[in-house]
């Protein structure tokens, strides 16, 4: 049989071609009613009334009050499903209204007047001072590192917002089962169990009375990790109000403007050098605007620190990091998670030192690379291969990256000037910390029917990344029946076990791992013609340093995937803008399931990243979401991309299917710090802030 | 819902807009009023006019009627290469199907694509309307005039834009026609602000200067009192009045911050983008 | 009241006529090939084909298609040229989310009807108005590089 990662064509290709795959906005259900919502005006402010319009027969409204315990669940339940008292954030919900008729809806709310009494504001990470929570760890001895140090370099970065930008909108219909006393949800989602667990939450429910079903979804990217949940529960509360399906779908305008983005960040970085240019010691002090709910910001948060300190052994560290409370929209999960601040700062002072040193940013990079067995920041250990000598040989072989380094690092002159940047970087593989083992704990099932055909039932998602067709592929080959016998359908939380959410690189890692398990004791007694069952369950049983999250120490991973990327361009020194010449990525994700998706998600992830540290402006101004459509949130084109160079180490990595290790998020991960890098060349100039517009580029903000 | 009406020539359109006046919307491809939903009790659909389709030239003029999308006229070679430039640059090939360039210039826009290059070719608005007597009369207006600021426009209530003329001195036989867009992306991008200069050497000297900028204020800037002191002067002394020319322009460009870029930015390009133009006037 | 052609039928739609041509094809024909994606024009997932011309249709108003022939996917998808595309988009790995392809695919289609044997340079502009977010944009050009080569005379 060939070997598993020769492409083939995906499950869901027919369909989705066809536009015959049904999004949640293609569901019709019978007497469906739409809704819309009256939203936070303002940043923060105790509500003092709300005049609704006259509601005609069949409309009516949604709020707090209608739902038994008005929380979202989602780690912590402090914010309301809907705002009763006090608003928050521009764009927070107060109410749903909901009726037959889409305009009308629009048009009462429109007409709805809130009366706020406004009370003071934060409205930027600078000014924030509350605390909502914060981390730290130390190495060593970082106080001596600096007292001996030769030279200290300090320099202070800045990352902005990034939005998903899914082109699918959040989108979900609720409905009530009254005979039951059931809530069902249908939606546009990552994670059918987080929104079920939200469900029973809010209406006090047990797990058999609540059935969430993930419907097609056109792209999540970490944004449909907890906001579903929060559209959930306000579909569900509709529902059970009137007994009617009710359909959330966003606007483009409002989902930029309310949903979850990537955390700016403030980090502050102090780097201890000795005689021979040698990082002896690093401080890194990291902000982040959690916005006004925390939500996911704590696991965020975890994985920036952990990626502080990039791919280099360090011997003396204080990492700290806080998330401030703003009156802004809520953060959360964005691909990546955390890691793309941190490598950007970290890959950034890199090129610094090198530069201020008189040396070339890589060969400086390899007096620090971290290798197999090496100790990491927190105590944990590097206990596998490490790739990078041979992802920089690849690169090399790709982009020809020394010898352009070196040619433009000659004087240039005329109105185009050229640069190259390199940026090397890491993404630890799953969850952060136990998160796997005390709190997923994942299961999941493989049926085999009469006629031979075996489903996974798992309640993992497709959102693009194509699970469906990895799954599958992983299941046949172990099987040794033809990948068409597979059946994988989308997760409905009445049919499938929860085997975790569809987040941090870990479903192909974890789950796959399960499936391979499973089919493999499937197959052991496979009787055809009958009906079988497997079940699997997550089981931890490799060598690690125990993670202690109260002491941040141990390994917070079970492994990583390591990148590199280069980016090579030319700067319009009239314009500031850029054209890119050429961009590469050699990735390390262990043994690639599909090589033809494994592609996709290169492709993907380099150009989001790309756009993060280029083109994707966003700010809040005076509390509101400044960039909020599709016509001024500048995410790449067609025209803005070139054909990415992308090459794969094999890797196997044992604890995961085939040798498959955690792939999704790292593709995202580097580009912006290797953008950056052929920016600081090409003009001549250090920057410390992204995305780096071009109006940052020519200092002219 | 809306009356809609589907006028098949433009007096039959006239005759519509003459009765209904500022009850009534005017809707070409509808790129701009559909995304705002604008609408109103009548709606003139024009572009059922055929007649409104034509580039047609006069000894003096260049007309483009009011139907004509920008995918037709980037492929209509009578149309100045520096114009079908500007309009292949213009948000994307769904768009260039429906927009047209009246429309660009009616929806006044400080941003609209192809403005900065029509100021700086003096085109004309040719604005047709119904008498009380049911005769056909036209307005022509110097683009300048016609755009008042942003989304105000020099329409009256009962006329119709049935083309726009550009004098073909503006471009025949001009040296040097150069336009910049700088826009966040290289497709789909509304401009953050954008240049046009045409040139003309003759003899060594400048005989006639044109510098347009747009996206730096209300309406597009184009400050006849500076080309004139530039005009006349010998290429070969350009070099030495570019400081003084380059300051002028500094004085009179105030655009602004906004969620597309910032003013510092904006003025310092166009001056970037000016002098770039200043310096390779012969090539 | 509006008459046009809708994936080779002649229909009639009782909506008013400064409705997006999206939502009638949605709403009241019940297409779910057209998608909405930003409802101004940006992002393309609304495309359909216009008497041959890429629209999108979230900006068309009805009464712009009166009388002319509006294709949706559904009214292409049987076609040889759609066959062959889907070929080529499985063997290239251009779809992903998925939510974007429909309109893709109506670019694709407008741009092959008008250039046969585009240039890479080409597609990217021929694309160039409809956003993928996954984002497969090389792997959907070489879809359509592979599409023109294969079809030679298709289109």
């Amino acid at each position: 049989m060939k070997d598993i990662s020769v492409p083939v064509e995906k499950k869901d290709h027919r369909m989705k071609m066809s536009g015959r795959a049904e999004y949640t906005a293609d569901m019709k259900l019978p007497g469906m009613l739409y809704s819309s919502f009256v939203r936070s005006e303002v940043p923060h402010a105790l509500i003092k009334d709300i005049k609704l319009p006259e509601l005609p027969d069949g409309y009516f409204s949604v709020s707090g009050s209608d739902i038994p315990n008005n929380h979202c669940a989602c780690i912590t339940d402090e914010q309301p499903v809907f705002a009763d008292k006090e608003v928050m954030f521009v764009g927070e919900a107060i109410l749903l209204i909901c009726g037959p008729d889409e305009k009308t809806v629009k048009k009462l709310c429109a007409e709805t007047e809130v009366i706020y009494e406004e009370l003071p504001a934060v409205v930027s990470l600078d000014e924030a001072t509350e605390v909502a929570l914060g981390y730290e760890y130390h190495k060593g001895d970082t106080e001596t590192a600096f007292n001996n140090a030769d030279k200290v370099i300090s320099e202070t970065f800045r990352t902005g917002y990034q939005e998903q930008a899914y082109i699918e909108t959040q989108s979900a219909v609720g409905v009530w089962d009254k005979d039951k006393g059931k809530a069902i949800l249908y939606g546009s989602m990552q994670c059918p169990y987080y929104v079920h667990s939200a469900l029973m939450h809010s209406f006090e429910l047990d797990e058999s009375h609540v059935r969430v079903v993930q419907e097609v979804t056109g792209g999540g990217f970490g944004g449909k990790e907890d906001f579903p949940s929060l559209l959930g529960c306000q579909a569900v509360a509709a529902a059970r109000k009137s007994g009617h399906p009710v359909r959330i779908i966003l606007n483009r305008r409002e989902d930029m403007s309310v949903t979850t983005k990537r955390h700016p960040a403030i980090l502050k970085y102090d780097a201890a050098l000795d005689k021979e240019g040698h990082i002896t010691g690093l401080r890194a002090d990291i902000r982040m605007d959690s916005g006004a709910y925390p939500g996911l910001t704590s696991v965020v948060m975890q994985r920036t620190l952990l990626a502080a300190l990039g791919v280099y052994k360090i011997d003396n560290l204080d990492v700290k990091g806080r998330a401030m409370t703003t009156n802004l929209v809520n953060n959360g999960a964005y691909r990546g998670f955390g890691a793309p601040q941190a490598f950007f700062a970290i890959e950034t002072l890199m090129n610094h030192i090198a530069d201020k040193l008189g040396v070339s940013p890589l060969s400086y990079r390899q007096m620090h690379f971290v290798k197999q067995g090496d100790e990491t920041g927190t105590g944990g250990k590097f206990w596998h291969h490490v790739p990078i000598p041979e992802m920089i040989e690849k690169a090399e072989e790709m982009s020809d990256y020394s010898r352009k380094y070196a040619e433009y690092a000659r004087p240039q002159s005329g109105r185009y000037r050229k640069g190259i940047g390199m940026s090397i970087f890491f993404h630890g593989c799953g969850f952060t910390g136990s998160a796997e083992k005390d709190f997923i704990k994942s299961k999941l099932t493989l049926h085999k029917y009469a006629d031979d055909r075996v489903e996974i039932l798992a309640s993992n998602t497709d959102m693009g990344q194509g699970l469906k067709t990895t799954f599958s592929k992983i299941a046949a080959k172990v099987l040794d029946i033809p990948y068409e016998q597979i059946i994988i359908e989308n997760p409905d939380t009445d049919r499938v076990p929860n085997s975790g959410p569809t987040v941090a690189s870990r479903s192909l890692m974890i789950d796959g791992k399960l499936i391979e398990r499973a089919a493999e004791r499937l197959k052991a007694i496979w009787e055809p013609g009958k009906e079988q069952e497997i079940m699997e369950q997550y089981k931890e049983d490799r060598e690690c340093v125990p993670w202690d999250i109260e002491k941040f120490h141990g390994d917070a991973y079970p492994t990583f995937s390591w990148g590199l990327n280069v980016v090579e361009l030319q700067e319009d020194t009239l314009t500031g803008n850029t054209d890119l010449l050429g961009v590469w990525g050699v990735y390390d994700v262990g043994h690639v399931i599909d090589e033809r998706i494994m592609e996709g998600q290169a492709q993907g992830g380099i150009l989001q990243g790309i756009g993060y540290g280029s083109m994707e402006h966003m700010e809040a101004f005076k509390g509101r979401i400044r960039q909020n459509s599709f016509t001024d949130y500048m995410i790449p084109t067609a025209m803005d991309t070139v054909n990415n160079g992308i090459a794969f180490i094999d890797n196997l990595y044992k604890d995961g299917p085939f040798g498959a290790k955690g792939a999704g998020e790292l593709t995202l991960v580097g580009a912006a710090p290797a953008y950056e890098a052929a920016v600081e060349q090409a003009s001549g100039r250090h920057f410390m802030e992204i995305p780096l517009t071009p109006e940052r580029i020519l200092l002219a903000e | 819902m809306v009356k809609a009406h589907y006028p098949e020539s433009l007096n039959e359109a006239l005759t519509i807009k003459a009765e209904k006046k500022d009850q009534s919307l005017l809707v070409m491809g509808g790129s701009d009023v559909m995304v705002v939903h604008k609408t109103a009790p009548d709606v003139i659909y024009l572009n059922s006019i055929a007649g409104l389709k034509y580039v047609e030239q006069t000894e003096e003029y260049l007309r483009i009627g009011a139907g004509c999308t920008y995918a037709e006229l980037i492929d209509d070679e009578l149309v100045p290469g520096i114009l079908r430039d500007t309009m292949r640059e213009i948000a994307s090939p769904a768009i260039r199907n429906v927009g047209t360039v009246v429309g660009n210039i009616c929806n006044a826009s400080p941003a609209g694509d192809t403005l900065p290059v029509l100021y700086a070719m003096d085109a004309v608005v040719v604005a047709a309307g119904m008498d009380d007597n049911g005769k056909k009369i036209e307005r022509r207006i110097p683009i300048d005039k016609f755009i008042l600021g942003v989304r105000k426009i020099d329409l009256r209530e009962n006329e119709i834009v049935s083309a726009v003329e550009i004098p073909r001195s503006s471009y025949e036989g001009m040296t040097k026609l150069s336009h910049t867009k700088v826009g966040a992306r290289k497709a789909e991008a509304i401009a953050k602000l954008s240049f046009a200069g045409i040139c003309k050497v003759e003899n060594g000297k400048i005989a006639d200067i044109r510098i347009a900028f747009g996206s730096v204020g209300i309406t597009v800037l184009r400050q006849r009192d500076i080309e004139e002191m530039i005009a006349g002067t010998p290429v070969s002394e350009l070099e030495g009045k570019k400081a003084d020319i380059l300051a002028r322009y500094a004085e009179v460009l105030h655009p602004i911050s906004d969620q597309r870029s910032t003013e510092g930015y904006r003025k310092k390009v166009c001056l970037n983008l000016l002098e770039d133009f200043l310096n390779n006037i012969c090539e | 009241m509006v008459e046009f052609t809708l994936n080779g039928r002649k229909i009639r739609s009782q909506m008013s006529p400064d409705t997006r041509l999206l939502d009638v094809l949605r709403g009241e024909f019940g297409l779910t090939g057209p998608k909405e994606g930003c409802g101004e024009g940006e992002c393309g997932a609304c495309s359909v084909l216009v008497d041959g011309k890429l629209f999108n249709s979230c900006i068309t108003p009805l009464a712009n298609v009166r009388g002319k022939t509006v294709v949706t996917l559904e009214g292409f998808r049987d076609s040889e040229e759609y066959k062959l595309l889907e070929k080529c988009f499985a063997d290239a790995g251009a779809v992903q989310c998925g939510f974007c392809i429909p309109g893709m695919i109506m670019a694709s289609e407008a741009l092959l009807l008008r250039v046969p044997h585009p240039t890479e340079e080409e597609i990217r502009e021929g694309l160039s108005g409809n956003l993928c977010r996954c984002t497969g944009y090389n792997m959907i050009i070489n879809a359509v590089q592979m599409a023109a080569e294969k079809g030679d005379g298709l289109w």
